[in-house]
């Protein structure tokens, strides 16, 4: 184990020199001319970014236990990468996740007003259902309310007759009646005495007869 | 929809109250049945009996939303015999019964029909009168059941003549003595 670790730390030593070389050369390079501003930053940034990666291991190889610092050097990088990566997943849902406590206060917002929602559309239903079944009763015949109804009919396809006046006529006639009887008595009295005018002129032709 | 279930709810409450409220509403088509008095016949299911204080009645039906305050009912019908008359003919007795009628000049004639009812043959009789200050429009219908004659009086305000013809054909095509 031991040997595989010098090895490794001379590999990443030669290693760092060799990038550290061929950031001079870049330099100089670009110092001459013969390379382009564009390239040359892009270059560099690769290799300084390579380099930082190698100083990385070779501290954790140093500082930390043999056995992690036996991993290779892809891995590493890799790591560095994922820790990259993580970072930058953390960022973003900070970001856009709020945060599902219950405490929060955006929650408690939301289930107030959703509390309010619920209230509000039991209100309305309340009110619907009172309203219909008070359209129901209005519109709806109950049958004991009609029959409750007590009515009264005194129109009649004849002719009113009045039995009080037809009596009254009835005694007046009567009356008349009478009157005719007492008069035709007294016209019978009359005739009578006609007749005995008659007797008496019969009398008196008689006399004179 | 399901986004928002107590919309859902409550529209289909509505719809449920509005289809059995236009359902239930429609009372017009229900009818009645009266039988007694040897008669039967069929009237609109909203009215009701009503006492009648006219001289030989044998029932009578009328409106109740129809009631005036002396609880007299303005849309009505009233089934009477007449007095019987001489052979009970009654052409004869429809005769007599109008020219009497028709001497009080409250009373307008409006209109005379033989009318046929169920095969049998009737007396028509439309006249406007004037009952305690109020004009009504009468049909009365003369027919002869069973050797019996019977008057239907149909009345009603002379506004609501027209509309409550179908309430009054009810009951002269269903008359029948028993």
């Amino acid at each position: 184990m031991v040997p595989t670790l010098k090895k490794e730390m001379i590999d990443i030593k030669s290693e760092k020199e060799k990038v550290a070389r061929n950031l001079q050369e870049l330099e100089f390079e670009f110092a001459q001319g013969n390379i382009s501003k564009s390239a040359y930053n892009s270059q560099k940034s690769e290799l300084e970014s390579k380099l930082e990666t190698l100083e990385v291991a070779d501290r954790v190889k140093r500082l930390q236990g043999r056995g992690e610092a036996e991993k290779p050097l892809e891995y590493w990088t890799e790591k560095k990468e994922e820790e990259k990566e993580q970072k930058a997943k953390e960022e973003l849902m900070k970001k856009y996740i709020t945060s599902s406590s219950p405490d929060h206060p955006s929650n408690k917002i939301k289930r107030i007003s959703g509390k309010k929602n619920r209230a509000a559309l039991f209100a309305i239903l309340a009110l619907i259902f009172i309203t219909g079944i008070g359209f129901g009763i209005f519109l709806m015949k109950v049958p004991g309310e009609s029959t409750a109804v007590p009515m009264t009919i005194n129109q009649s396809a004849f002719p009113t007759l009045n039995n009080s006046t037809n009596i009254t006529n009835t005694s007046v006639s009567n009356t008349n009646l009478t009157g005719t009887t007492s008069s035709s008595n007294s016209n019978t009295g009359s005739n009578t005495n006609n007749g005995g005018n008659t007797g008496g002129n019969t009398g008196g032709n008689t006399n004179s007869t | 929809m399901t986004k928002y279930p107590f919309l859902a709810v409550i529209t289909l409450l509505i719809m449920v109250i509005l289809t059995s409220g236009c359902v239930n509403n429609d009372t017009s088509n229900q009818t009645k049945t009266y039988s007694g008095n040897g008669i039967s016949f069929t009237y609109n299911g909203t009215w009701e009996i009503a006492n009648t204080t006219s001289p030989n009645a044998v029932v009578a039906v009328g409106d109740p939303k129809t009631v005036d305050a002396q609880k007299n009912p303005y849309t009505f019908v009233l089934i009477q015999k007449p007095n019987a008359t001489q052979n009970n003919d009654l052409q004869q007795t429809y005769n007599q019964n109008y020219a009497k009628l028709f001497n009080n000049s409250s009373n307008q004639r409006v209109s005379e029909a033989n009318i046929t009812i169920n095969n049998n043959k009737a007396l028509e009789n439309v006249y406007l009168t004037n009952s305690s200050g109020m004009q009504l429009q009468m049909r009365a219908v003369w027919i002869t059941q069973k050797g019996i004659i019977y008057v239907i009086l149909c009345g009603t305000t002379p506004f609501n003549f027209e509309k409550e013809q179908k309430n009054f054909d009810l009951v002269i095509n269903s008359f029948k003595a028993q």
